[in-house]
Order: structure tokens, then sequence, then C-alpha cells
């Protein structure tokens, strides 16, 4: 599509804006709307006009537009047919079959696009089509198979789209990303989950699990969180090329654009934060990983010894970025969850000088090598928080505002951020955070199962 | 369904910790692990046995005999009972033994007011069994216990298991949250609980939930006990809320010889 023409008429931006509504309104804008379009004389502007009720949400405007388009601008009129004969809405794709079955100006102008669009919606197999075999069932399909007939006895045309048609290749698919270089080998064993009996608790210990405790098969683990740096070359990639690697139940027209990318305190080699749950999981499907699992979690943070720190049994400050390390002083240790709250509910985020700090703090390995656990951010699992489950989110139609509440979109953060007293730096603590939550504590990194990994 | 894993089963001293409240208040329910232990269901089971034979005899007054769920029976013809209302009044042993494990702390615990339990009004404490085979109790379907505009509201359902319960059995399921917002969809996710003999489960008064049908040939009894925050009624004072007459209806189990 060309760039836009000024004076655009009234009746057009009316129509384009119109949402929802009385039928009887929508008439009443498509009436302006199609006179408008009758009286156009600038090719161009007409072609931008017409764009707008083709591509409109409405079926009704869609279908209207369409009846223009044949009418008044036939060499739009072949692509608009395209178009058209691709569209869910059988009621817009009718008024398009037969128009192409009418008039044989636009089988032959538009017959390559027709065509290709034809072979789309019935399958490519000419020969099925031309048999007239196969998942036919509605109205739309017979007058789509009669077309699609017509249009193949035109050995030359058929010959053309035909030989145009993608053919499958292995080098459609992507090259896996995958790479072990910054990742730990975790190999399998046994992970006693939460707090030991005879453990003095503290207010970030979990109650006791239900199944106490379960073996974790063998996986890889990044060594440290996703960097801001990291997350950005995908959120690149995915406006080069799409939404390639995002979960399919991911919020429609989903910017992965960090929330804290404007945050100059957020440097390139900082944690990424400010990305929801499915930003993580398409992150981690671009690198050929996926997120871990809260047991792969816990168990590269405590090792066979079930430790509660990721470096031992008590809490050392120095390895462990915490409300200690951002407020430079003994902030937190000691605090029940009430003064610590008090605490974070007079902090001034917005006039810290620093909030989350680089990867790579070295000190706070676990047993197996795995660095960062705890402290400087929250980092999203794949399990569910309440139930311990693999979270398997199914909200493509709710509003994001309506997850709030839902226990089933509450996933399991682990090992305390910037913001947290040393009761929740632990191997230990969890916390329940809802899916879409993009926050300047939550963050990430990836795993991959040994039984993922390619043989080299 | 899958098993949970994570759920947190937490441990009672006689006291409701701050943290076992805000995860009643935030999900409506809250499991305790071991509250009783063996020898203590033996003495609720005990109890159940010899009230189910006292009410068939007829010692049992009417006004305390069950009207809500039909008796199951054998091939013999020999009746079973699924539900026994005002059982800690006529069960003085479960009585002293709810009192000796601090149960009535839970109520003022969790609901964060003076509660008084149910005793001699509206069934008392309710001893329930479902089985999957020759029953006429097996599943319940999704329901609130109690409407949220009824004077005896807010109160706790206390849930003592005298059986392990599981997904094959039947176990609760609950919508976690619930209690505070209507879910947004017709068909919410329910979460199940599973428990052991012993275990107790408190679940607010109006949090959706259902259980499933036994599907093997086990039977699951437990004793529900209810803490109020609400108006006191008089002794004697019949089970007759809404949700106590629309209470048969839900029953979905197989009606007795059925299968």
């Amino acid at each position: 599509m060309t760039t836009t023409t000024p004076n655009v008429p009234s009746e057009v931006l009316h129509i384009a804006v119109w949402a929802d509504g009385p039928a009887a309104e929508r008439d009443t804008l498509l009436d302006g709307y199609l006179n408008t379009l009758e009286q156009l004389t600038d090719p161009q502007l007409l072609e931008e006009c017409l764009a707008v009720g083709l591509l409109h949400d409405a079926p009704e405007i869609r279908r209207q537009a369409l009846a223009a388009a044949v009418r008044l601008a036939p060499e739009l009129a072949a692509e608009a047919v395209g178009w058209a004969l691709a569209d869910p809405d059988e009621s817009v794709r009718a008024p398009a079959l037969a128009s192409l079955a009418r008039t044989p100006d636009l089988r032959s102008a538009g017959g390559p696009s027709a065509l290709h669009a034809l072979l789309a919606v019935l399958g490519r197999s000419p020969d099925q089509i031309t048999a007239g075999v196969g998942n036919y069932v509605t109205v739309a399909d017979a007058h789509a198979l009669a077309s699609a007939q017509t249009l193949l006895a035109d050995t030359a045309l058929a010959a053309t789209v035909l030989e145009d048609l993608p053919v499958p290749l292995s080098a459609d698919r992507l090259p896996s990303r995958l790479s072990l270089e910054g990742m730990r080998h975790i190999p399998a064993g046994q992970l006693r989950r939460g707090t030991h009996a005879g453990e003095e608790d503290s207010f970030g210990d979990p109650g006791e699990p239900v199944v106490p405790e379960i073996t974790v098969e063998g996986f890889y683990l990044d060594t440290c969180p996703v960097t801001n740096d990291e997350y950005d070359a995908f959120v690149a990639d995915v406006g080069a090329q799409g939404h390639l690697w995002c979960h399919p139940d991911e919020p429609r027209n989903t910017d992965h654009t960090r929330s804290t990318a404007d945050d100059p305190r957020c440097a390139a080699s900082h944690p990424v934060t400010g990305v929801s749950w499915y930003d993580a999981v398409a992150y981690a499907a671009w690198c050929g990983k996926r997120l871990p699992t809260e047991d792969e979690w816990e168990r590269a943070a405590r090792g066979d010894d079930h430790r509660r720190h990721p470096w031992g049994e008590q809490f050392r400050p120095e390895p462990v970025r915490g409300l200690h390390t951002v407020l430079g002083e003994d902030a937190g240790a000691g605090l029940d969850r009430r003064a610590w709250l008090r605490r974070l509910t007079d902090l001034s985020v917005a006039e810290l000088p620093e909030l989350t700090g680089p990867v790579n703090l070295p000190g706070g390995e676990s047993p197996f090598g795995v660095r960062d656990l705890c402290g400087n951010v929250w980092e999203w699992t794949s399990t569910r928080f309440l139930d311990g489950l693999p979270l398997e989110p199914r909200f493509g139609t709710m509003d994001p505002g309506d997850l709030w509440g839902e226990w089933s979109a509450e996933v399991s953060v682990r090992g305390g951020a910037w913001s947290s007293p040393p009761a929740l730096l632990t191997a230990v603590s969890r916390a329940g955070k809802t899916l879409v939550t993009r926050s300047p504590e939550i963050g990430f990194r990836c795993a991959v199962s040994e039984s993922e990994v390619p043989l080299r | 369904m899958s098993s949970p894993q994570r759920i947190p089963r937490f441990r009672y001293d006689g006291t409701v910790t701050a943290e076992q409240r805000a995860f009643y208040e935030q999900y409506g329910f809250v499991i305790y692990r071991g509250l009783f232990d063996a020898q203590d269901v033996d003495v609720i089971r005990r109890d159940a046995e010899h009230l189910e034979r006292e009410t068939l005899e007829g010692n049992v007054p009417a006004e305390h005999r069950d009207q809500v769920i039909k008796p199951s029976y054998d091939e013999n013809g020999r009746a079973t009972l699924h539900r026994l209302p005002y059982f800690t009044l006529h069960s003085a042993n479960t009585r002293d033994l709810i009192e000796r494990r601090k149960l009535d702390a839970l109520g003022p615990g969790l609901l964060g007011r003076p509660t008084w339990r149910f005793e001699d009004a509206i069934d008392g404490a309710v001893w329930q069994m479902k089985r999957g085979k020759r029953s006429s109790y097996s599943a319940l379907d999704w329901h609130l216990d109690f409407p949220h505009d009824l004077p005896l509201t807010p109160l706790v359902n206390v849930g003592i298991y005298l059986d392990d319960a599981t997904v094959r059995n039947g176990c609760l399921i609950l919508v976690p949250g619930s209690h505070r917002y209507p879910p947004r969809r017709l068909e919410p996710l329910g979460l199940p609980i599973e428990a052991e003999a012993g275990d107790v489960i408190c679940h607010t008064f109006n949090i959706l939930h259902h259980s499933g049908p036994v599907l093997d040939d086990t039977s699951r009894a437990t004793l529900y006990v209810y803490y109020s925050a609400g108006q006191k009624p008089d002794a004697g004072t019949a089970y007759s809320h809404r949700a106590g007459e629309d209470f048969a209806k839900m029953i979905t189990g197989a009606e007795a010889g059925a299968r």
C-alpha cells in the first residue's frame, strides 16, 4: 500500500473508526462511504479509500467494499477478490466467488491471484480439485470448487500458478539457535521441595508441599539470567520476522518491548525486567530453549544436599543483590513481613540510583555452578503457582485485566529480587504472579532438557 | 486430571498464623496436615457407626435425622446412611476430641472475630459419606455452601477427613479465589484438593466447589464442623437456607442399586 494521501474524505474516516454499534448506524455510515467512493476521481485516493473497507473488521463493510471495488476499480478488483477469497466469513467469500464467475475480465486480470487464494483455501492438490473430491461441504465450498476448476482449466494459467506455488523445504524451518554455551548441566537427581522438618522457618518459607520429594530429570540451565541486551535482540528479531516464537495464547498484537526499555538504570548487562511470562516464553523459544520448571530451578539452586541458599545454609549479603544492596545499609535483615513491606512502601523507586545490577555476581554459585539464582530479579518459571503443575494458559479470549485473582493465571516466580529481604532471598521462597505482569523486579533465565539437546 | 504437587499444607498447633490466615483470605481455603492422628480418626469412625445404628433403629429424635440424602441399600436391603446431622450433639467422644485438638480456635483464627460452632441448630456438625457403587450419593455438582446474605455468614466449613481423598475417589474440587470474585468463565477451572485421613480442609462458606464421583470401590467419609461469626439462631432452628434446599438436587451420583 502507498503512503497515506491527504484529504481523505470524512465519510471514509468515519467508516474506518467505526467498530461497534447498531446496524442502522453502520448502514448510514456505509451509504456515505459508498457514495463518496463513487465521486472519487484520483485513482490512488480511490484505492486507499477502498482498502479501508476491504480490510475492515465488519464483514458487511468488507462485502460492500468488495462490490464497489469490482465496480469502480478494475485494476484493484483482482487483488480485492484475491483477499476476499481467503476471507474467513463465507458471506464475504461468496460474492467474491460470484464476481469471479461472472466477470471474464476479472478471471483474466486476477486469475493468478484468485487461483493462488483458492488453492490456499481448498488445499493445494489440483488433481483433487479437478476431481471434486475432498472436504467440500458448504455452498461456498461448492462455488470455490467450481471457480477453481474453471481457472485450472486454463492450462497456461494453471501451469504458471502451480509452478509458482511454494514448495515445502526443510529450510523453511528457521535453524535452532540453541547453544549450550553459557549454560550449566544439572544431572538428574532428587529434589526435596521447600523447607525441611526441623529447620527454623522464616516468613518467606512456603507451606509444606503436598508432594515433598520428586525426581528431576537432567537438564541445562542458563548460568545467568537473560540480560537486557540479549532480550532486546529478540525484540528486534520479532520486529523483523514477526511473532514466530510466541506462545499461541499470548494476547494478540503483543509488543514484546520490555517496560523498562526507557529506564537508563536498566543497563545492557543487567537482567531483563519488565517482561511478562508470555514475553519470557517467546524469548526462550527464540533461543531454542524453554523456561525452567519450578522443580528444575529449585534443584539447580539447592544441589544434591538440598541446601537453603545456592551457596550454603546461612544467608550471606555479599553474593546476593537484595534490598540491603540497593539501600546501602543493613536493610531487611531481621525484618518481619510487615516491617519490610512498610520499608518498600516508603521507597521512592523512581529516585533510586539503581535497581538491578549486572548479572554474574561472583560468590553465590550453586553446587552446579549456576549464578544469580537469588536476588537481583525474581525469575519466571513454567509452573503454575498454587498446585505446581505445568502452566498451560488458555486465556486468549479474556481481557488481561480479568486475570487478576484468577488462580490458574498465577505463575511461580523464584529467587527474590533487589527489593527483597533475606527471608525471601533463599532457594525455597516462592511467590505467585499473574502471567501478564510486567515488573521491574521480575526477569527470567532459560533451560533445556538433556533430551532436547541435539546430538553433536 | 493430574495430581497437584505444591499446594501448601500447614501445621496447626492451636493458633492460626498470619501466613495461614493470609492464604485463607486470598484463596478461600487452607489445608492442615495430620491435625488428627489415626486413633482420633477411629474415635470419630466409631461414633459415626454408633450414630448411624441409633438413627436406623429410631433412637434419634426425628428432627435430628437427615432429610437431605436418601439412604442406600445393599443386595440384602440393608440401609446405609450418607449423612448424619447433629453429629457432635450425639457423639460426646468426638465433641471432646474436637475440643482437645483446639479446633474451636480455627473459627476466630480464620475469620478474625469470635465464632460459635454449629451444634444444636441448622444440622450442627454433619458427617457425610460418599461411595460409587450401590449409592445414592457419589458426587456433588458445583455449588456454594451458603449464600452471602445469610445472617449466619461469614462462616468457615472445617472438614475433618476420615479417609484419604484422591482424584479417583472424588476429592473436593474448588475454584481458589472464587469467594472474592465470581468466576469469569461459565466452566471455571477447578483445583482438586487431595487429602489424607486426619487432614483438615477449611474453606469459606461461599467458595465455588464440587466433588467428583467415586470411581473406585472405596467410600469416603468426612465430618464437617462449621464455625460462624454471624448471628446465632435459636436451638432447633432447622437447616432450611436456600443452598440447603438445593442441596439434594445437586447430587449427581447414581441412585441406590443402579451400579
